[in-house]
């Protein structure tokens, strides 16, 4: 019995060396490299939506003459989940990461025309498993509804651009909104 | 069928506002804007599709983008309110620091 006390006597001492002065902490320490990489792919897709809106011609809107853009917010993302990933505590940032990479997928879905009906929940895992087709093909492995390919000549309806960036502007703000709130009051 | 988007943004907010009851002063105020911006986007998608603007498809796939919207915003609600609730108790921590560290005769907190 006094061995036990001991031991825990020894344990409530190395939690207290542990504990004491370490302030409570649930959520991440701020990112400067998390809110700037936020703030530049909003504008970028931002650009993206008024070249779209914006263009005399239909080649201009069709996704082969976007391909770059899709590309590159492949890699974006991608940077900023494996920064994101090397952060204590950051699992809340990680999810809304992994929202922005399934709706980038999305909208190169709704670019190349490639979902027909409702969308399955396969579809949903698929995208959720491989994230964004930069190709110009279908491909039921990225969540399209059949595999198809040349669908390079497909545009993006200007119509449609007000909903999709009233989808991603409060997605990459709330990103910047949580980072803000991450600086606790220092800034 | 109309939406009205007035009443959709009401349901939207009472939703986030059950889900974050105790940490809601917080994050009211961000909630009230993005419950009215969520609340127009999903006016917008049914009205597109009720006038075959949009397809089957495209509807479902912006539905989709939507429910991500909506979700990330209230990832940052619960990061915002996680934060504060963490500056809650380290104040509170804080101000007892100097008294509870003098009476047990070293630095516990």
């Amino acid at each position: 019995m006094a061995y036990r006390r001991l031991i825990g006597a020894f344990a409530m001492l190395g939690f207290l060396g542990v504990a004491a002065c370490a302030p409570v902490q649930f959520v991440a320490r701020y990112d400067g490299q998390t809110d700037l990489a936020a703030q530049t792919m909003q504008r970028d897709i931002a650009t993206f939506f008024v070249k779209i809106t914006t263009s005399a011609s239909t080649a201009d809107t069709s996704f082969s003459a976007n391909q770059g853009f899709y590309q590159q917010q492949t890699v974006n993302i991608g940077a900023m989940q494996l920064r994101a990933a090397q952060i204590p505590k950051n699992d809340l940032t990680m999810q809304q990461l992994e929202l922005v990479k399934e709706n980038l997928a999305y909208l190169a879905l709704l670019h190349k025309h490639c979902v027909s009906g409702a969308l399955t929940d396969a579809q949903q895992a698929a995208v959720r498993q491989n994230g964004i087709d930069a190709s110009l093909d279908c491909h039921v492995s990225f969540g399209a509804s059949a595999d198809k390919t040349g669908q390079g000549n497909m545009t993006l309806e200007p119509f449609i651009i007000p909903i999709l960036s009233s989808q991603f502007d409060p997605s990459l703000g709330a990103i910047m909104k949580l980072e803000f709130a991450k600086k606790r009051g220092s800034n | 069928m109309t939406l009205d988007v007035a009443a959709l943004a009401s349901s939207i907010l009472g939703s986030f506002k059950a889900s974050f009851n105790t940490q809601w002063p917080e994050v009211e105020n961000y909630a009230i804007g993005e419950s009215q911006k969520l609340a127009h986007s999903l006016l917008q998608i049914t009205t597109l599709r009720l006038s075959n603007q949009i397809s089957t498809g495209e509807c479902s796939v912006l539905l989709e983008m939507q429910k991500n919207a909506t979700r990330n915003v209230l990832l940052a609600i619960e990061g915002i309110g996680l934060v504060a609730v963490e500056t809650a108790i380290n104040g509170a921590l804080a101000a007892v620091q100097s008294a509870v560290n003098g009476a047990i005769g070293f630095a516990l907190l």
